[in-house]
């Protein structure tokens, strides 16, 4: 039995990698935001102060963070099994349009079963096209970054071509579908805000595909293949299989994503929605080291920066597009704990320094 | 109507034949070339910071290239020297380059959208080249980088098929171990296919901002660079073939553009060379295959 100190020194030792590459980045964006003409201290007060100045702007972090923990978690589970799951933007956004029409025109339905409804619908057509990446890869052997580039390009075309063609919302001057009905939609935690009971379905994901993942056989699995796919493959593991669920799976938690925003947040499908929640949610899962829990955690640090950023931008002419290179420096130096390594290990500066460095050798050895 | 379709043609496919070029450089050297995107609107917003402080296309066009060289190097530098997995260096380079430019625009111009408008490559309607017969009129709409693109094209393919250079470049993309045990600087050699990758897609980004237009407007890209990797696998990764692929997919993006018929809706007409593809992609995976070296690296 691990007492609760080891688990805590493991939690951290785990937790130090992706702090310090956050670490690194806040640098990274503070350097540019100075080169700018902001002073980055003042900035990054200023962001982590706003984002937690009142209750109505803590509830803008968590509705900042709700998309991306979907999205985050669905990157996480497919990637722990070695896959890049480059297609949650289309899945995302599949799992948006079904919500948005079964929320729009199933009529006549209690609550309870109408809501319902919607958000699996957006679950499974995330799924279905998660799960065709995962066929094509299994069946021809078509590499999943290629194809998942274009699922995302075919899918934003149809959906562009739903709401501005047959689904379009009479009267409408911009392409958007009908508004969802009230039956269909998901309550606000508080009012005036963007947070929704949402966030709660994203935390039970979470923990579920946590356990899914340290507890469950087909986790085990996943994290054999993910590891080494040859052992995988002699120890008699069905890999096609584990593809399948794994892929269909991340592009359920991207469908849910585009459920909860359009049932949520937005009430219909309009065109060009997504501020990336799919390519967010990959910045999301590096930072958690692509564990389910801790891309909630880490979806809420992104959205922290984001609302923070947000409600700095009313207030100051600081532009919030800030958050955005941010994020993506997050994802540079989480992917690339070697030059973490090299940067932190300051042996540029050993070389700089050599001789002090060879007479304390030499006294040590004296 | 037709020549109005053909000229159109050209000029959309001008972009995707410059950065599928880079894009075999960067995969017959081993590296998958996701990053492509990146590099174009690097290329594509640098080109009009150039022309707007210079008031020159052509410095424009450096700046482009530059800037795409520098994204490439990014990619190269997490991928080559970090070992990072390609698809996700290839992403770093299309995150930060997506999250800078419209930053950028904010400093620069504090417009959240556009650039200003700034001298562009002009065409060829004012000289005697619209004036020839017969293709005078498709000339008339084209610009000088039409030209420079068909040669890049044409040396691309000399130097990877028939010169000892290329040759080795591609040794390294099939087995970059015995590339170097045979005494080739693997890591070199990828850098030099990283690097063009980066120029050519920079260029191609070029060519949207100040060959199609005259500015930079966010999201102009609009996932070519992605296109373009897929270009590459039906090309075979040839840079002739990349021809071909490019005027396939602009030919669909002209059509849209020509025919502006309520009836055909353009979302769904664009759809068509994407299924295409997909269906070709899918059927004939185990046929086009990468080089055998791709992602390896040589001290593994």
């Amino acid at each position: 039995m691990h007492s609760w100190k080891d688990t805590c020194k493991a939690a951290l030792k785990a937790a130090k990698k992706p702090a310090l590459a956050f670490l690194l980045a806040l640098i990274a964006g503070g350097i540019m935001i100075a080169i700018s003409g902001y002073d980055p201290f003042w900035v990054y007060y200023q962001v982590f102060a706003l984002a937690f100045s009142s209750a109505k702007n803590i509830a803008s972090v968590f509705a900042q963070a709700t998309p991306l923990m979907f999205t985050g978690i669905g990157y996480a589970i497919a990637a722990k099994c070695g896959l890049v799951n480059l297609g949650l933007e289309g899945q995302m956004l599949s799992g948006a349009m079904t919500s948005a029409l079964l929320g729009a025109y199933l009529r006549g339905l209690p609550m309870v079963i109408h809501l319902p409804i919607a958000v699996l619908g957006g679950a499974v057509a995330g799924a279905f096209v998660g799960g065709l990446t995962a066929f094509l890869k299994n069946r021809f052997g078509a590499r999943e970054i290629i194809t998942t580039v274009m699922l995302n390009e075919i899918i934003a075309l149809l959906v562009a071509y739903m709401c501005n063609g047959p689904f379009r919302a009479e009267g409408s001057i911009w392409g958007m579908t009908e508004e969802v009905q009230s039956t269909a939609v998901i309550g606000k935690l508080m009012d005036n805000t963007q947070l929704t009971y949402a966030i709660f379905l994203a935390l039970l994901l979470g923990i579920l595909l946590e356990f899914v993942l340290k507890k469950s056989t087909l986790g085990y699995k996943m994290q054999v293949i993910g590891q080494n796919i040859r052992a995988a493959k002699t120890a008699g593991i069905n890999v096609e299989r584990i593809f399948l669920i794994s892929f269909a799976l991340s592009g359920a938690l991207a469908g849910l994503c585009g459920s909860a925003m359009i049932l949520g947040v937005n009430f219909k499908f309009i065109d060009g929605f997504s501020d990336s929640y799919g390519w967010s949610g990959i910045s999301v899962a590096a930072l958690a080291a692509y564990d389910p829990l801790f891309s909630v955690v880490s979806a809420v640090l992104f959205g922290i920066l984001k609302a923070g950023a947000m409600i700095l931008n009313r207030t100051s002419n600081v532009p919030k597009e800030f958050v955005s290179v941010i994020q993506a420096f997050v994802v540079v130096f989480v992917a690339a704990p070697r030059m973490v390594d090299a940067i932190t290990s300051f042996g540029w500066l050993k070389r700089r320094l050599p001789k002090k460095q060879a007479d304390k050798e030499k006294g040590g050895i004296a | 109507m037709i020549v109005l379709l053909v000229a159109a043609t050209l000029r959309m496919a001008v972009p995707y034949i410059l950065a599928t070029t880079g894009g075999t450089f960067s995969v017959r050297v081993g590296i998958t070339d996701l990053g492509c995107e990146g590099m174009m609107i690097g290329g594509a917003f640098f080109g009009v910071i150039g022309s707007y402080y210079s008031g020159s296309p052509w410095i424009g066009m450096l700046c482009g290239i530059l800037a795409g060289i520098v994204f490439a190097l990014l990619n190269g530098l997490l991928h080559i020297t970090f070992k990072v997995n390609p698809a996700i260096s290839g992403v770093c380079v299309n995150l930060l380059s997506t999250a800078l430019a419209p930053l950028l625009l904010k400093l620069i111009w504090n417009n959240e959208s556009m650039s200003p408008i700034v001298n562009n490559f002009g065409n060829f309607a004012d000289t005697w080249l619209a004036e020839l017969p017969v293709v005078g009129e498709i000339l008339a709409t084209q610009n000088i980088l039409l030209f420079i693109t068909l040669a890049i094209v044409l040396i691309a393919w000399i130097f990877l098929f028939k010169t000892k250079y290329g040759l080795r470049m591609r040794m390294v993309g099939e087995a970059p171990v015995a590339a170097s045990t045979v005494g080739l600087n693997a890591i070199r050699y990828k850098y030099i296919g990283e690097i063009l990758c980066g120029a050519l897609a920079g260029l191609g980004g070029v060519y949207l901002s100040l060959g199609q237009l005259n500015m930079f407007t966010e999201g102009m890209t609009a996932g070519r660079g992605y296109i373009c990797m897929v270009i590459n696998v039906i090309s075979g990764y040839n840079p002739l073939g990349t021809i071909a692929g490019g005027i396939f997919f602009a030919f669909f993006e002209a059509l849209r553009t020509v025919i502006q018929n309520a009836a055909i809706n353009a979302n769904f007409l664009m759809m068509i060379p994407y299924i295409m593809t997909l269906i070709v992609i899918v059927i004939s995976a185990r046929r086009i295959l990468p080089p055998a070296g791709m992602g390896k690296h040589p001290d593994e």
